[in-house]
């Protein structure tokens, strides 16, 4: 949501409080702030007036259209010191919060205004424009309320339209602007022009008469590009985004808030250099915006990253973990980009850009702004920025290897369709692409989205997309993450894989849901909902969420109190009920422990043997079935579950390590190379035995010269090193 | 193993003739019983394994590690030491420290800082090795600090009061081929701590808990052996001179790698290349003769 206004330096608030004189006797902050439209200057000159005004409030208003925003903040205490019970004022002091990024502070001011007076209309709009801000469904019904008693109120049709906007409903966008347009405040009318020039631009109208419109009532009024990008942004169309909002720091270079978007978005599309000179304008103008400093923390956070360019693939990884992931990035890449080529007949050329940041905190500056975003990684066109699996494990439920396939798919779609393809399509093939030819495959469907299912709780798919962006519940963006993998693989396996990409194709023609739905599968919207609730009481019908839920804490139950066999059978009928569900209640371990704990080592085997193929990916787990299989002398199936254990804990030495010895086991010496030289990286504190394991696999190879050079480093460290001593011996022959 | 047959032979080239390793082990009071019993099988293990080194050890747990038996202990081994032997003290248990004062905890009254340090003082070795494997032992590095003394301390300082889980892992490091990082199939203390230091950090990481203690070592890079994972033979005349031919093979190589960033890298790697084959060659025939 774009807020222009611009703070003043500390030094030109100390000049204009010493010569301040009553330029604008009798104003009101309106006025200025009218003023400011057309006549910065003197906007200035008329707040300073307001600063000798008695009333804290005025001055509070006076020192905020000033940029002082401390001192406003004190004189809007003052006054509300000063008149307790007046909700107008808390109201004021609240939009004061907002202009300073604190939303948390405004809303907590408005609840109390309307405390005060439970229909206070401008503290309901400020709810609304809260709620909007944080991309809550709930901003509508509050902005309805709102026009159910002034129907023209621009706050509340501002709101309204911004909403439609952002799920793309342009017609209904334009109807709530059309009287705001007309209006006799030039701020509402300006306002409304750009949603206008928004809109034009989400249908491709370009360029927009309102933006020229626009500009020639406030010729410096860069809010009006802000606003279009804005909507560039939570389309994912980064590169127009940065263009408009270059075009905003260009009409107006005191708009701190296009600067701080500005370098937001450059970073998105890896301009770091161009991002960092925006963002420290933006921190020079407005230094209470912590995505600003947060973003900017992480940039100075980068002199410990590298950058790693090689043949379609820019990596960006913390310079302690490169050597261990680059490897496993670089092989996730060439598969997904290759697999899904297939699959949707789109091969992307360009190369791909990778960011993993150790600290979850540089993510997550990456992705403010957007609406529902997972936790897990975030995907600009041909950028993914992400966790790297030391800012999170498996533990914690995060599969970094799944999660960078599902933003590789996001690659694949947006470039397909020059990121005009819909959030949930999108969506929907990241996560179906996850469970068919991901690394995991697990296709472990909450518990949470059965019960909603069976409770009709799903969205219809032309409003699926408004469970990403205006989720109405907490839980929404969730289900609606799985909702969209199930509705695509459920198209694929009726109407077959080229079916999604006659959807994606016609999404790249610009088609709206309805229209791609048409376009790809020859059917109505209404009819697939119909048919894939039919295909969802089919599939889920028969699991009953408590019954699972109630046998899996039996078998704990029986576990701890040692009742092995009444243990085995009650996770074995929760595995029967759900025989997916690899989460952390899965029943599969449960009926390992069992039959493990009465010396039946090969049912328990086969246990987690099934929790393995199903995508459970917990390390400890599979670290057991991967000793059990290995004490069965099984080193076959060990190691492709051993695999399994090296990708989702990549930074573990000893998982890397184990890899590569089990590989030269099987005589898969590049691979075992790969995992040994991961484990040098990862700094292992024997770094001669970790030289000269690599020595081998180089042998094994016959790659001598390599070898040579390793077990060279070993004897570098340890001259004694007997077993490297022979193997020189060896290698020379 | 025969390979071990010559190889850890040179581990005691370089000493003295007479020069003996004269060690005192302690461990202290537990507390509670799974700490107590903790801390003697600790304390149990570092001595047999001081003793496979050809240490001569003194072993003092439970109530025999009084102050007065611990003052004594170290003073034997002041008057029988000489400046060329070297002298090695482990302490096991708990520590304190109030901000002043340390104490190392043992059945009565429990030596502080100043009896540690006055005690230790009277020893002769010039090279020595203190290990305090205790809570708040930090509070001991820097008082028992002199030349030629190495002090391994669990902790970084003496605020670091949790009961320790460097004990464990020293005990690990002992037994433990990975501790042995230059492959000469004996522990040294530096192995043994660097081992350690990592143990204890991934100890905490894998739990995801904050790490209470932060191990330390001050003073000189100690190769002083705690541990043997491989049994002393005694040589014949013959792999006496491949010994002695090997010892100046490595001190060629420690040269050459003193002038590595002076060199081309690719001839040094041929000059070390060279050096390692001969000394190749020489661990066969040692090998052979076994």
């Amino acid at each position: 949501m774009a807020r222009s206004r611009r703070p003043l330096p500390p030094s030109a608030l100390l000049v204009g409080l010493a010569v301040a004189t009553v330029v604008h006797a009798g104003a009101i902050p309106e006025d200025c702030a009218r003023l400011g439209y057309t006549d910065g200057d003197a906007s200035t000159e008329c707040y300073r007036g307001l600063l000798l005004d008695p009333s804290p409030a005025v001055q509070a208003e006076a020192l905020s259209g000033l940029g002082d925003w401390q001192g406003a903040n004190r004189a809007f205490r003052a006054a509300v010191s000063a008149a307790p019970r007046d909700p107008e004022v808390r109201v004021r002091w609240g939009r004061l919060y907002l202009e300073a990024h604190q939303d948390a502070d405004a809303e907590e001011l408005f609840h109390e205004a309307l405390e005060l007076d439970g229909g206070h209309i401008e503290a309901l709009v400020g709810v609304a424009e809260v709620a909007a801000g944080r991309f809550d469904g709930r901003a509508r019904a509050i902005a309805n309320s709102v026009l159910a008693r002034a129907p023209d109120h621009p706050g509340a049709l501002f709101v309204l339209a911004r909403e439609a906007l952002t799920v793309g409903d342009v017609a209904a966008a334009r109807e709530l602007l059309r009287p705001a347009v007309e209006s006799d405040d030039p701020g509402a009318r300006l306002e409304a022009m750009a949603l206008l020039a928004a809109a034009d631009h989400l249908q491709g109208q370009i360029p927009s008469p309102w933006t020229e419109r626009a500009l020639n009532e406030s010729p410096h009024h860069g809010a009006v590009f802000e606003t279009i990008a804005h909507f560039y942004v939570i389309t994912r169309r980064y590169e127009e985004a940065v263009a408009m909002l270059e075009r905003a720091v260009e009409v107006d270079p005191r708009l701190y808030s296009a600067h701080a978007a500005l370098g937001i978005n450059l970073l998105r599309v890896n301009r770091f250099d161009d991002a960092q000179r925006h963002l420290a304008r933006s921190f020079e103008g407005d230094p209470y915006d912590h995505e600003v400093v947060n973003t900017l923390r992480m940039l100075d956070s980068l002199h410990r990253f590298d950058l790693t360019e090689k043949a379609g693939l820019v990596l960006r990884t913390h310079r302690d973990e490169t050597g261990a992931l680059e490897g496993y990035v670089r092989r996730l890449v060439i598969d997904a980009i290759s697999t899904m080529g297939a699959r949707y007949g789109h091969v992307v050329e360009e190369p791909v850009v990778i960011e993993l940041y150790p600290h979850h905190d540089d993510f997550a500056v990456r992705t403010s702004g957007l609406p529902g975003i997972g936790i897990l990684g975030a995907t600009f066109g041909d950028v993914i920025a992400m966790d790297s699996p030391s800012a999170r494990g498996i533990d914690d439920g995060f599969d970094w290897a799944s999660a960078l396939w599902h933003e590789l798919a996001h690659v694949v779609t947006l470039n397909a369709t020059d990121n005009l393809v819909s959030r949930w399509f999108s969506e929907g093939v990241s996560v179906l692409e996850e469970w068919r030819t991901g690394p995991s495959r697990s296709r472990s469907v909450p518990l949470e989205f059965i019960e909603a299912a069976q409770a009709g709780r799903l969205l219809p798919v032309e409003e699926l997309d408004g469970g990403f962006m205006q989720p109405d519940t907490p839980g929404r963006v969730a289900l609606s993450y799985v909702q969209a993998g199930l509705l695509c693989e459920y198209m694929e396996d009726t109407w077959g894989v080229a079916a999604l990409g006659r959807v994606l194709a016609a999404y790249a023609d610009g088609e709206d849901t309805a229209g791609a739905i048409r376009r790809g599968l020859d059917l109505a919207p209404e009819a697939l909902d119909e048919a894939f609730e039919s295909h969802l009481d089919t599939r889920f019908g028969d699991v009953d969420p408590d019954r699972f839920r109630a046998k899996v804490r039996a078998a704990s139950g029986h576990l701890k109190a040692e009742e092995w066999v009444a243990a085995s059978e009650a996770a074995g009928e929760a595995a029967t009920i759900y025989p997916d569900y690899v989460g952390p209640a899965s029943a599969w371990p449960l009926v390992a422990e069992a039959e493990a704990s009465r010396g039946r080592m090969g049912e328990a085997s086969v246990a987690l043997t099934e929790y393995w193929r199903r995508g459970g990916r917990a390390p400890g787990t599979l670290r057991r079935l991967v000793e059990w299989l290995r004490s069965a002398d099984r080193p076959a199936e060990a190691l492709p579950v051993q695999r399994s254990l090296a990708l989702v804990a990549p930074l573990v030495p000893e998982e890397r390590r184990r890899l590569g010895d089990f590989l030269m086991e099987a005589g898969q010496y590049e691979d075992a190379i790969l995992e040994y030289e991961a484990h040098l990286a990862l700094r292992p504190h024997d770094r001669a035995d970790a030289h000269y394991r690599i020595a081998r696999a180089y042998r094994g190879a016959d790659r001598l010269a390599a070898a040579r050079r390793h077990v060279l480093y070993a004897l570098e460290i340890a001259p004694r090193f007997r077993a490297a001593l022979a193997l020189l011996l060896e290698i020379e022959g | 193993m025969r390979h071990a047959a010559w190889f850890c032979l040179l581990s005691v080239i370089g000493l003295p003739a007479s020069a003996a390793t004269r060690t005192l082990v302690v461990s202290g009071l537990g507390g509670e019983t799974k700490y107590a019993e903790a801390f003697v099988a600790i304390a149990e293990s570092a001595a047999r394994s001081a003793r496979g080194t050809g240490a001569e050890v003194t072993l003092l747990t439970g109530a025999d590690a009084t102050r007065e038996s611990i003052r004594d202990a170290v003073g034997e081994l002041g008057r029988v030491s000489t400046k060329e032997d070297v002298a090695v003290v482990h302490l096991f248990g708990h520590g304190t420290y109030d901000g002043e004062t340390y104490r190392f905890n043992v059945p009565g009254p429990d030596p502080t800082d100043e009896d540690l340090s006055e005690w230790l003082a009277a020893l002769r070795p010039e090279r020595q090795l203190v290990v305090v494997a205790t809570s708040a032992s930090g509070a001991l590095a820097e008082p028992l600090q002199r030349a030629g003394r190495t002090v391994i301390a669990a902790t970084k300082s003496g605020t670091e009061q949790s009961a320790v889980v460097f004990g464990d892992y020293w005990l690990e490091a002992l037994r433990a081929v990975s501790a042995d990082t230059n492959k000469d199939g004996a522990v040294g203390a530096a192995e043994a701590f660097r081992f350690t230091s990592a143990a204890v950090e991934r100890h905490f990481e894998a739990r995801g808990l904050m790490a209470t203690e932060h191990p330390r070592m001050e003073g000189p890079e100690s190769a002083i052996l705690v541990s043997r994972l491989e049994p002393e033979r005694l040589p014949d005349a013959n792999a006496r001179r491949l010994a002695a031919r090997r010892s100046e093979i490595e001190d060629a190589i420690a040269g050459l790698r003193g002038e590595k960033d002076a060199m081309e890298i690719e001839a040094y790697f041929a000059r070390l290349q060279e050096l390692l084959l001969e000394l190749a060659l020489i661990e066969r025939e040692l090998s052979d003769g076994s």
